[in-house]
């Protein structure tokens, strides 16, 4: 009876708490920072803090909504199948851009932290921090990395680049839509998509799509990769 | 009501494909997730297939509440915190300029390729 009282309470708390950062995050404007997912953890983790629940318990409790993870995966397909047009008008250029993108996202991040010295478990991490979240936290679960780190990781990527990424292409004079938006979707996921589409949503349908494929991408070739870089 | 009769069908159909595909992947011993096997039956079903369209309000709402589903992950990320304080710095830097070369290296790329604008 417990754990499943646990688990409709936290179920209800994780969807309330949200749904509540999502309309906060609507109200001040959809800022990057703002972003709905690190709003309501924070105040879960807090709250936990605040009433000495223990870390495990809440976990255990949320067992469910982990495991939704999946269909919701199977979900993203719409996403590719929406933006489908776009990619058949120019099928090499977007996978050649996705594909090189994503390497370059990968093979950056592993080098610069191998190059820092960081510990196992956060080079791992940022190995995954170029793949929208949920495709992270699914392959991190699958290869043993930290599924906290990869998640956190990843959405702070997205934040970042949200903020920088468009600066760096107003300074740099790239203002196609398709180029901004496979960049801005490669690079920052799913908050750099989100900030794109509600500027412009012609581009933001090329981040969607290049956010859905690198994370498929990363899915197919990560797991493979990670035994030589960390066996 | 009438929404939840809508959406059933859809969410059961993700469901089935999820768990449908790592139930594959355990078979076959893929090193992917299952749910990446189901996305792309899904994938299939949805470019190919017909009379799909019943599934499309349930996948809509998965898609609508993906994000509640990785808070809890994030909400764990409290037992980090001493490995994270001790390297916020690179870790940042690490961050601004793997996310800066990502999307420089994309976009130069689809430009290279002769990608239309």
């Amino acid at each position: 009876m417990m754990p499943a009282l646990d688990m409709g309470l936290v179920t209800g708390l994780v969807l309330a708490a949200f749904a509540a950062a999502r309309a906060l995050s609507v109200r001040l404007g959809n800022p990057p920072w703002a972003s709905p997912v690190l709003v309501a953890a924070l105040v879960l983790g807090l709250g936990l803090a605040a009433t000495g629940v223990p870390l495990a318990r809440f976990e255990a409790g949320a067992r469910p909504l982990r495991w939704l993870l999946g269909p919701a995966l199977v979900a993203l397909a719409l996403v590719i199948h929406g933006n489908l047009a776009l990619l058949r008008r120019a099928p090499g250029p977007v996978l050649l851009a996705v594909t090189g993108g994503t390497v370059a996202g990968v093979a950056s991040a592993w080098g610069l932290a191998r190059l820092f010295g960081l510990d196992r478990a956060l080079v791992m991490a940022l190995t995954t921090k170029t793949i929208s979240t949920p495709f992270a936290v699914v392959i991190a679960r699958m290869g043993g990395a930290s599924v906290a780190l990869a998640a956190a990781v990843a959405v702070l990527t997205g934040v970042i680049g949200a903020v920088c990424v468009p600066i760096l292409f107003d300074s740099l004079q790239i203002r196609g839509r398709a180029a901004r938006g496979l960049g801005l979707g490669v690079s920052s996921h799913l908050v750099g998509t989100d900030w794109l589409t509600r500027r412009d949503p012609a581009a933001g349908a090329f981040a969607a799509l290049a956010m859905v494929l690198t994370g498929v991408l990363a899915a197919l070739f990560l797991p493979v990769l990670w035994p030589f870089l960390f066996g | 009501m009438r929404r939840i009769w809508e959406c059933l069908p859809g969410v059961l159909l993700c469901v089935t494909l999820a768990v449908a595909g790592g139930v594959l992947a355990e078979a076959l011993h893929l090193a992917v997730p299952g749910a990446i096997l189901g996305l792309g039956a899904y994938l299939a079903w949805l470019v190919w297939g017909r009379g799909i369209g019943w599934s499309r309000p349930g996948a809509a709402l998965l898609l609508r509440w993906l994000g509640a589903m990785i808070v809890p992950a994030l909400v764990g990320l409290g037992g980090y915190f001493a490995l994270l304080a001790g390297a916020a710095l690179p870790l940042l830097a690490i961050l601004l300029v793997s996310t800066l070369v990502t999307a420089l290296v994309t976009a130069l790329l689809y430009r290279l390729a002769g990608g239309v604008e």
